[in-house]
């Protein structure tokens, strides 16, 4: 199997970018640093290990997608899961690290006789970021088959003698 | 035609994305600087109930009408609340709106409850939204403590 070099060296730059700085660079970050923001209720630990996590995926996939021919089957599977990666990173950034919350992030915190939560209400752009990747993957499959039919339109009819 | 489509919703998604959060924030820091907000305690000695009275005065600076929130509720500890007030206000891009909210405490509840070393829970509630309510953050304190001397 021919490996693209072009993938492999963007796939290599996402993990150290992504990856090996958010999960190495942890440990050269002061305590006092994430203590202060986890009083006001944000982990950034969590939040640098989620981050590293989807580095993690995100090079995977383009090192997958760049191995792959333009007209395989795989391609497309690649292409849509592609899409809904980002739609993913969309839902992680609008729910401030919680992307299960779809876009309506909460957070809070206690000190003494304070509480305090702060609700933000994003789902709006989770709603239009989700509209534009189920069109866009309505397109990459009609692109798809597109192409595949132009390419077997190019090939030679065999005809049995 | 699906081309144009995506990108003409791509650039909808980052236009609103960047107008409301310029509005949220340009609008909150109008609504929390200086002297746009005020709260006083004022006791009537005859009846003994407290009186909370919120002033605002806050300025839209965003480029979106903005709607502020507001709601103050006193209660027990138990969670029963005592006196609840809240309102709203719409306010036009780069215009001022005044309001004032006003919470009655009867002296009985201010007896039974918030006196003599028992504590009560104050609760602020303030929202800002655009785009029709469709995007905005709310904020909720609570803060535990006895009567004011």
């Amino acid at each position: 199997m021919k490996v693209n070099a072009k993938a492999t060296a963007k796939a290599a730059v996402i993990l150290i970018f992504f990856t090996v700085i958010p999960l190495f660079g942890q440990h050269l970050i002061p305590s006092e640093f994430f203590n202060a923001f986890s009083t006001q209720g944000f982990d950034i630990l969590g939040l640098l290990n989620k981050i590293a996590l989807i580095g993690l995926a995100v090079a995977v996939l383009v090192l997958l997608k760049g191995n792959v021919g333009k007209t395989s089957d795989r391609y497309l599977a690649l292409s849509i899961a592609w899409k809904l990666l980002w739609l993913f990173i969309v839902f992680f950034a609008v729910g401030l690290g919680h992307p299960e919350t779809l876009g309506l992030a909460v957070i809070s915190s206690k000190a003494g006789g304070v509480e305090n939560s702060v609700t933000f209400d994003f789902r709006l752009f989770a709603g239009l970021a989700t509209a534009i990747v189920a069109l866009m993957i309505i397109r990459s499959i009609v692109e798809f088959q597109k192409t595949e039919s132009a390419v077997t339109a190019k090939e030679p009819n065999v005809k049995p003698d | 035609m699906l081309r144009y489509c995506i990108i003409g919703l791509v650039a909808l998604t980052v236009a609103l994305f960047a107008l409301s959060l310029y509005t949220l924030f340009a609008g909150l820091s109008g609504a929390i600087q200086g002297d746009a907000f005020g709260l006083d305690l004022n006791t009537d000695e005859s009846t003994g109930d407290w009186l909370f009275t919120f002033d605002a005065n806050p300025r839209n600076g965003g480029v979106l009408a903005v709607r502020l929130f507001i709601q103050l509720e006193i209660m027990s500890l138990d969670g029963e609340s005592l006196a609840k007030n809240s309102t709203s206000v719409y306010i036009d891009a780069g215009g001022q709106q005044q309001f004032s909210l006003t919470l009655l405490i009867p002296g009985e509840d201010v007896q039974r409850y918030l006196l003599e070393g028992q504590e009560g829970i104050f609760e602020m509630k303030f929202g800002i939204s655009t785009l029709g309510d469709l995007v905005g953050f709310t904020q909720t304190m609570r803060i535990r403590g006895g009567a004011p001397t």
